[in-house]
């Protein structure tokens, strides 16, 4: 009881409150004016080609145009929703698959743990840059399929975190309390040692964001990633790449736009991090 | 052993009828072994041919220090490990812990924040053993239980956080009698509490058996608390029982003890209060200051 | 002739946001003999012992004044102050006695590094107080001990080792924190019995700290019990436990068990549980407890008062404080 009195003194303001305020401030601001944004701006994809390489403040272009007359504004602003969508269907179907994989593995043990952990490692062992690059040779690039291309590289670490958790968490007195009481294995699983894990796979999923946003647009830059009509602000990059002497403002915009979204998920993961530490004393 | 009843309890039993069989112990311990086996094939024997049994009412306590093998024993008698060999029987079927199925062993863990999924409130923990009841049963259960170890039946909402260590040792408690278990196994109930809130825990637990008439299991290292709890005591090291019998005959002078158990019982002595305490009756201290005494000058 | 080595004087620990930890306390310690602080969790022990020595740690302050041998005053505000004897004039063991060895070293090394850093002895002097502790500590073969990693020591090895480390700069006082939780009874008993002979031998004063009435009473020739961040009660051991002269020490003692003793009755308790830091009752502080309140207790804070001789005192309206024999 000390311990909480101690760890609440001497405090005024609860950790990571700073980078918690800033990150989601950015996102919610992104992510606001994109929304609104697909209400006002024109269609992304509209070409205009007596309007291309209008730099930025132009009339009707605040943030310029591209070689085909596309409003960057209206690009990027339907790249945020692109790659925010894309993050959370990533994230959300990594963390699924990877959390089931690692309790089982954790709580199992024995051969069910080795093989899992085996599986695990084959996955780890190849470079995720070739898998894709293999699967863009077979596969029409699109929204699902780079979604279900990211979410197979990105389920490992949510295993080996929820594995390594519970690892620890079955040792503990209300586990052996849960298995005397008769508690089915589902229920000690979904019902203790996931919420248990709960916190370092909230941190790691923020920042997973960052990463998936990042890995989508770099796939999409080199080519094997979204093409028009599907939005991203990667391909616009990659449109802008041999202009950068004459019309910078075709790879600055995006690019800035790119980075504010991972700094905000970054921004959200520490401070998720810093404000958890402290909670429960240890660390991630 | 002799058949003259103790009362030391200060209660009176009416003697039993010389040819009524005692009844058959609510659990019994026979030949546990175990022998972990590590890689290198080196293999590690922990408990020895430990054997024992405890009837309805009654508490053994099973003393030991830190490596006597008490972690794995008391695992053993729960079902939450296998022993090499023997058994654990409670009302004579060999415990064996099935999801789904009760466990007929129930314990109290030494340290009840650990013992507590922190998550949960600690009315859902409680009710976790009652299985196949309906919801409004379960929370009259919660709510007797709450009451039955002294505490609020409107906190069972509120989270282990916050309560303090001796209340939680009392949630722990609930939540082992929530499926009347036919044996109590506690293991060090009052290492991790203060010496004012362990009497309180300790009483209870006896007025609980007084009343539900569990076998009590009592796993701990110190002598005086198996002294207060238990009817029978076992000393264990290194996985071995040295020594299985009464209190009295642990202190007597003239019985044959191994070397060892005297050591333990010295130490005990050693560690303990010199000066027999003295409880002078209320009315004595209520008088002011006398007038030697003097405030600390400021 | 017994000197004062540590003096504290208005001890009070708060947290930064303002919540009282410890009120008040004063005590001190004399050469060759120990004194125990005892009390329960939140009593504000350990946070005493830490403000005596300049370790609170961060989000706490602490107000009063500490004194080592005949030195000047330092005011517990500036901790850094009081650090500069720590290693000199005063050693501290922790509860766990592997806390204070780094796991990468060898032993050895860390026996004579800070010794030999600030000067106080060369590296050869160093090596063989070294050994001659070891002795003294029936560590056997010193130079063997040396070439160990930490965790390759035994429990009560490794209580040894730290004692030892502990004792290299030839503090006039030693802190021990809680010796008896990590240890079994056997070793605890071994550990305190080797401390009060070293503290005779060598005159050092100890502190120890500790919520084992049986062992304090055991070991200890003074006491100070603290409850609720405040003194109840301080004497010679002797004096303290023969007549207590606080409610909270004659209930703390009649809670303790004894191997003689009935089995399977009812064990006398104190209702309730000791409070927190923040959680401290009107009035007297023990007044919810104590069997024998009354309504003073209830609206009046009791001034810890002590007897002519300074040698006892207590914090309850009704104390008695005899003088000392």
């Amino acid at each position: 009881m000390t311990d909480h009195v101690l760890a609440a003194s001497g405090r005024k303001h609860r950790p990571g409150a700073v980078s918690l305020r800033a990150g989601g401030w950015s996102a919610g601001i992104l992510v606001g004016l994109s929304l609104l944004g697909r209400l006002v701006l024109p269609d992304p994809n509209s070409q205009d080609l007596s309007a291309g390489f209008q730099p930025p403040l132009s009339p009707g272009h605040p943030l310029g145009t591209d070689m085909l007359g596309r409003d960057l504004l209206a690009w990027c602003a339907r790249g945020v929703t692109t790659s925010l969508s894309i993050a959370a269907a990533v994230v959300l179907i990594s963390a699924l698959s990877g959390v089931l994989v690692g309790a089982v593995a954790g709580y199992a043990g024995g051969w069910t743990d080795s093989v899992l952990m085996r599986i695990v490692d084959l996955q780890l062992a190849v470079p995720p840059l070739l898998i894709f690059l293999a699967a863009s040779a077979v596969i029409e690039p699109s929204v699902t399929s780079m979604i279900v291309l990211l979410a197979s590289v990105g389920w490992v670490p949510y295993a080996r975190l929820v594995r390594a958790r519970v690892l620890v968490e079955r040792e503990r007195g209300y586990i052996a309390a849960a298995r005397l009481a008769g508690a089915r294995t589902v229920s000690i699983l979904f019902g203790h040692l996931v919420p248990a894990s709960a916190t370092p796979i909230t941190v790691f999923a923020s920042l997973h964001v960052g990463f998936v946003i990042l890995s989508e647009a770099a796939l999409s830059f080199i080519g094997i990633g979204l093409q028009p009509p599907t939005v991203s602000l990667g391909f616009m990059i990659a449109q802008g790449r041999d202009q950068l002497a004459g019309a910078w403002w075709i790879v600055t915009m995006p690019g800035v736009v790119i980075v504010m979204l991972i700094v905000a998920a970054n921004l959200i993961g520490d401070g998720l991090r810093d404000r958890f530490r402290l909670d429960t004393g240890e660390t991630l | 052993m002799r058949d003259m009843k103790r009362s030391g309890n200060g209660l009176t039993r009416p003697a039993a009828v010389a040819s009524d069989p005692p009844p058959p112990p609510t659990i019994k311990v026979a030949g546990l072994s175990k022998t972990f086996s590590s890689r290198g094939g080196a293999s590690r024997k922990v408990l020895s041919d430990v054997t024992f049994s405890v009837a309805a009412g009654k508490t053994t306590a099973i003393v030991g220090e830190s490596g006597a093998g008490k972690t794995t024993l008391v695992r053993c008698i729960a079902g939450l490990e296998r022993p090499s060999s023997g058994q654990v029987l409670v009302h004579g079927v060999p415990v064996r812990l099935r999801p789904g199925r009760i466990a007929p062993v129930q314990m109290v863990f030494q340290n009840a924040i650990d013992a507590l999924d922190p998550m949960r409130s600690v009315g859902s923990s409680i009710a976790e053993p009652l299985r196949g009841q309906s919801r409004g049963q379960r929370r009259e259960r919660v709510d007797e239980l709450l009451s039955l170890v002294g505490i609020s039946p409107s906190r069972a909402k509120d989270r282990p956080g916050n309560f303090s260590g001796g209340q939680l040792q009392r949630v722990v408690i609930a939540r082992a009698l929530a499926p009347s278990p036919s044996v109590l196994l506690c293991d060090e109930p009052t290492s991790a509490l203060d010496l004012s809130v362990q009497a309180q825990v300790l009483n209870l637990l006896m007025t609980l058996q007084a009343k539900h008439h569990f076998a009590g299991i009592l796993v701990t290292h110190d002598l005086a608390i198996a002294r207060a709890l238990a009817d029978d005591i076992l000393v264990l090291r290194a996985g071995q029982v040295l020594f299985h019998g009464e209190v009295g005959q642990l202190l007597d002078p003239s019985a044959e003890l191994d070397e060892y158990v005297r050591r333990l019982v010295r130490t005990s002595q050693e560690s303990e209060l010199p000066v027999p305490a003295k409880l002078p009756c209320a009315s004595s201290s209520l008088e002011p200051a006398s007038p030697t005494a003097s405030t600390r000058p400021n | 002739m017994t000197d004062e080595v540590l003096r504290v004087e208005e001890l009070t620990v708060k947290t930064d946001l303002g919540v009282d930890v410890v009120a008040d306390v004063d005590f001190s310690a004399s050469s060759g003999r120990l004194l125990g602080l005892l009390g329960e969790t939140g009593a504000g022990k350990t946070m005493t012992a830490r403000a005596t020595l300049g370790l609170l740690p961060p989000g706490l302050r602490a107000r009063g004044r500490v004194r080592f041998v005949d030195q000047e005053w330092i005011p517990l505000e500036r901790p850094d102050l009081i650090r500069r004897h720590l290693g000199l004039t005063a050693g501290l063991m922790l509860q766990n006695p592997m806390g204070a060895f780094d796991p990468l070293q060898r032993v050895g090394p860390q026996m004579i590094e800070a010794v030999v850093r600030n000067g106080l002895m060369t590296k050869q002097s160093a090596l063989s107080r070294a050994s001659r502790l070891c002795d003294e500590l029936s560590l056997g073969d010193a130079e063997q001990v040396f070439r160990l990693y930490p965790h390759q020591l035994s429990g009560g090895m490794s209580q040894r080792v730290a004692l030892a480390l502990a004792l290299m700069p030839s503090p006039r006082l030693l802190v021990v924190d809680e010796p008896t939780s990590a240890l079994d009874a056997n070793l605890r008993v071994d550990a305190l019995r080797l401390v009060q002979s070293l503290a005779q031998k060598t005159d050092m004063a100890v502190v120890i700290i500790s919520h084992d009435l049986g062992l304090v009473s055991r070991f200890c020739d003074e006491i100070a019990v603290l409850y609720a961040g405040h003194l109840a009660e301080t004497g010679r051991t002797l004096d303290v436990l023969g007549s207590p002269a606080h409610p909270y020490t004659r209930t703390l003692m009649s809670c303790s068990l004894r191997l003689e003793g009935p089995s399977r009755t009812t064990l006398p308790t104190i209702g309730g549980e000791p409070p927190g830091p923040g959680q401290w009752p009107q009035g007297c502080y023990f007044h919810p407890r104590c069997p024998d309140a009354v309504d003073q207790c209830r609206r009046q804070r009791p001034v810890f008062a002590s007897s002519r001789d300074r040698a006892r005192g207590a914090a309850c309206h009704f104390a008695r404080l005899e003088e000392s024999a």
